[in-house]
């Protein structure tokens, strides 16, 4: 069994006090996070999978709109640091009387929580959030604004496999000090990959948040999806390659990245049928099978099979699916442990 | 009513070919005569001493948005001409979608009175083209031109059918009025709370396209053409919107000040701002200049934008927030520098936009400062540069666009029809608002 690795700061990354978006990440403190999900990676792999680092504080999800993987994985990755949760469900609470968010968060705050992840279909919501609570917020998730946990789980799968992949392509010796070689080549896995994300940019948290994050860690970043589902100014925003052809866009790629086409929160005519999306952008067995042997699939789910990917594709080997799953209680219990060590509230874990 | 003497003040009149330092003689409701300055006064005149100020003729709103009657919580109808006389304006003309709505001569007698008995005969109320009950049902606009209204409108942004906006024009064309057509399409406009950019995408925020905007401009032209009525379209923030309305004798243009202060990047800067919630939205940089020389050339006119808000409308998330907030009161100090080098509005732009480029739009050509002209003026002094606050702002609205940007002028004092409406003491550095009663007095 692999020793435990502390989860000490690596780099002099400031505090970090909420996290609302990849956007206002610095580069240390997204590498602070991605380096310390690593060593939670292998708290989940032992036998007892709790470590003491939260004990005592509180940790509230406040989910305004409908979420599995999020909301469950952030709740797991609280009792596994042995924090107190909270749920909190917008459908069934004060809101259907008429409350307001703020008085619904003011609520909230009256018990002293210490963090709290909130999503919401309003872009900004968390900000507002800030504005009325002294516990550090998570943005899980602000209508198609950001969803930054999950870019983090992506950049952090990712690299996961392509360190897997490359590990016969470190850096020299010469270039780094010997004791960090390997942890520096981890997180510069990504540096001069081109990733392909497909589907529905315009309402995508995850296209948003993956942009910022891919980039920042040194990525070349693609986006393809039907002309109405992308935004106005991508390219000059997130410096992006944009397409409207998939197979162009796919061309020497290093990974995909496919959406969900949120219908929930289309407004107007933007597509004609699931038929023609899925024969245009979707990840068919055929568009799967010209791309290289090595080039992984990712999708944060929901998947709608047969529309934004084929189910033998989504089930295939080279889907990361379910190790963006995995993944994501390992990076939640990092986002949520250098919360709490933010407002030195942490207790050491190792 | 005595006389008033307006002295060694610089008066800024471009329609009139007016620059120059003068004394101003105000007898009564007119201008009565010029002077050198430093002339004797009559005796028995009160003398106001203009050194170092400018007076412009007085700032027209052609599309305020009152919240009394129907919420005067939000803010009382005398609190929105307080923030008028304050701000700097002489003459605003209230939208008609208050409660009730100004859809019929009852309502507009009824609004107009209130408005005249609590201020000046300056104010009036604008009628609505439908009814409140049915965009599709024409209101009574003969009947309410022939009670005095003068001004019709869908403002605030009522969106109205284009075969009910030609019917519209139509009637109040025969009525010998003024048309406001308030954009954009609404079907490209849906739910948009920030223009449709690179930012809109950044911050996840429905865009408006500018095409909405120029597209029910160019509706409005054509249909101001085919009718013949007099119309202005409002509130125009692009250039391409300026420029599809340029060069027409049908149809003027209106823009709202924050569209000459703010841009998109603004939203960079404070994102989620919900000072920054406005309708239209802001643009980019190259519209804002491009409005600001179509000011200045006498194209556009302008309108702060008043639209007051509760904080529980406001204290919400960015893309739930009511549009807009307090501007009377704001919106020249932020707009208006004395000096003519200036990268937003010198005296002669302002002078066009707030003043007489919407008289010229309403039809009305006594808003030049010629002798025998009503006497209505705004006098201005040099800013200080620190930025606006909430504690400017006299009403209840606790949000403006304009927070934050640098004072360029102080409203000195606030004229209409000869009576000083509003006078901001200068050697407390306080102000204040007088009611008709002590204003007289004083006068």
């Amino acid at each position: 069994m692999t020793p435990p690795m502390a989860i000490e700061p690596r780099t002099q990354a400031a505090p970090l006090r909420h996290l609302l978006s990849i956007a206002e990440l610095s580069s240390p403190q997204l590498r602070d996070i991605l380096s310390s999900a690593r060593a939670f990676s292998d708290v989940n792999t032992r036998a007892r999978k709790k470590v003491p680092a939260l004990r005592g504080l509180t940790v509230v999800t406040f989910f305004f709109e409908n979420s599995t993987r999020t909301k469950l994985s952030f709740e797991v990755a609280a009792k596994r640091l042995s924090a107190d949760t909270l749920s909190f469900s917008g459908a069934s609470s004060s809101l259907s009387k008429g409350e307001s968010f703020l008085d619904t968060a003011r609520v909230l705050e009256s018990w002293n929580p210490d963090i709290l992840i909130l999503r919401h279909s309003q872009p900004g919501a968390a900000h507002l959030l800030t504005t009325v609570t002294d516990a550090a917020v998570v943005n899980a998730g602000d209508g198609p604004r950001e969803h930054p946990t999950q870019a983090l789980l992506d950049a952090f799968t990712l690299l996961e496999h392509f360190a897997k992949q490359q590990a016969k392509e470190q850096l020299p010796d010469e270039a780094v000090g010997a004791a960090e070689r390997q942890t520096l080549a981890w997180e510069d896995g990504l540096r001069g990959k081109t990733v392909t994300i497909v589907g529905d940019i315009a309402h995508s948290r995850v296209a948003r948040s993956n942009l910022a994050c891919l980039t920042k860690l040194g990525a070349r970043v693609r986006v393809c999806g039907p002309a109405t589902l992308l935004p106005v100014g991508l390219a000059e925003e997130y410096a992006c390659e944009v397409f409207t052809d998939v197979d162009k866009a796919l061309a020497r790629t290093d990974a995909v990245m496919m959406l969900r086409i949120q219908k929930e929160r289309m407004a107007g005519p933007l597509l004609a049928s699931d038929r023609e999306y899925a024969a245009l952008y979707g990840m068919t067995t055929e568009r799967a099978a010209r791309l290289g042997p090595a080039v992984p699939i990712l999708h944060p789910g929901p998947i709608n099979r047969g529309v934004e990917i084929a189910p033998d594709v989504a089930d295939s080997a080279r889907s990361l699916i379910l190790e963006q799953t995995k993944n994501s209680v390992a990076v939640r219990m990092a986002v949520l442990y250098l919360l709490a060590r933010g407002r030195g509230a942490a207790e050491a874990v190792a | 009513m005595s006389d008033l003497v307006l002295q060694n003040i610089r008066v800024v009149s471009p329609a009139s070919g007016r620059d120059d330092v003068y004394d101003v003689h105000i007898r009564g409701a007119v201008i009565a005569d010029y002077l050198a300055p430093k002339s004797p006064p009559p005796s028995d005149a009160r003398v106001i001493d203009g050194s170092d100020c400018v007076a412009l003729p007085g700032p027209i709103d052609l599309a305020c948005q009152f919240s009394d009657p129907g919420a005067p919580d939000v803010e009382t109808l005398e609190q929105t001409l307080e923030a008028a006389a304050r701000g700097g304006y002489t003459r605003v003309f209230a939208c008609p979608n208050t409660a009730p709505a100004v859809d019929n001569a009852e309502a507009a007698s009824a609004l107009a009175s209130r408005l005249q008995t609590h201020h000046t005969d300056r104010h009036a109320p604008s009628g609505a083209f439908v009814t409140a009950d049915d965009e599709r049902e024409l209101a009574e606009i003969g009947l309410m031109a022939k009670a005095g209204v003068s001004l019709f409108t869908n403002a605030p942004g009522r969106a109205l059918a284009l075969d009910v906006t030609r019917r519209a024009l139509e009637s109040v064309g025969a009525a010998d009025a003024t048309a406001l057509l308030w954009g954009p399409e609404p079907l490209l406009a849906a739910n948009a709370v920030v223009s449709e950019s690179a930012v809109s995408t950044r911050l996840g925020l429905r865009g408006e396209p500018e095409e909405a905007e120029v597209l029910r401009a160019m509706a409005a032209r054509l249909l101001a053409e085919k009718s013949r009525c007099r119309t202005i379209f409002g509130p125009v923030s692009t250039t391409k919107t300026a420029d599809a309305l340029a060069g027409s004798d049908a149809i003027g243009a209106l823009c709202c000040a924050w569209s000459l202060l703010l841009d998109e990047d603004a939203h960079r800067e404070r994102p989620f701002d919900v000072n920054l919630a406005l309708r239209p939205p802001l643009r980019r940089a190259a519209d804002r200049e491009a409005l600001i020389e179509a000011c200045r050339a006498g194209d556009v006119a302008i309108t702060p934008g008043h639209r007051p808000a509760a904080a529980h409308e406001k204290e919400v998330e960015f893309g739930l927030a009511k549009p807009g907030g307090s501007a009377l009161e704001l919106a020249i100090a932020a707009l208006v520098d004395v000096d003519d080098n200036t990268d937003v509005l010198d005296p002669n732009a302002a002078a066009l936009g707030l003043a007489q480029t919407p008289a010229r739009l309403l039809g009305d050509s006594t808003a030049q400062l010629r002798v025998g002209d009503p006497a209505d003026l705004v006098i201005l002094s040099k800013g200080d540069g620190v930025p606006l606050s909430a504690q400017a702002l006299s009403t209840p609205c606790r949000y403006s666009p304009y927070l934050g940007l640098p004072r360029r002028s102080f409203v000195e004092v606030t004229i209409a029809k000869g009576r000083v409406l509003f006078e901001r003491d200068a050697r407390a550095r306080t102000s204040s608002f007088l009611p008709p009663s002590r204003a007289a007095s004083r006068v």
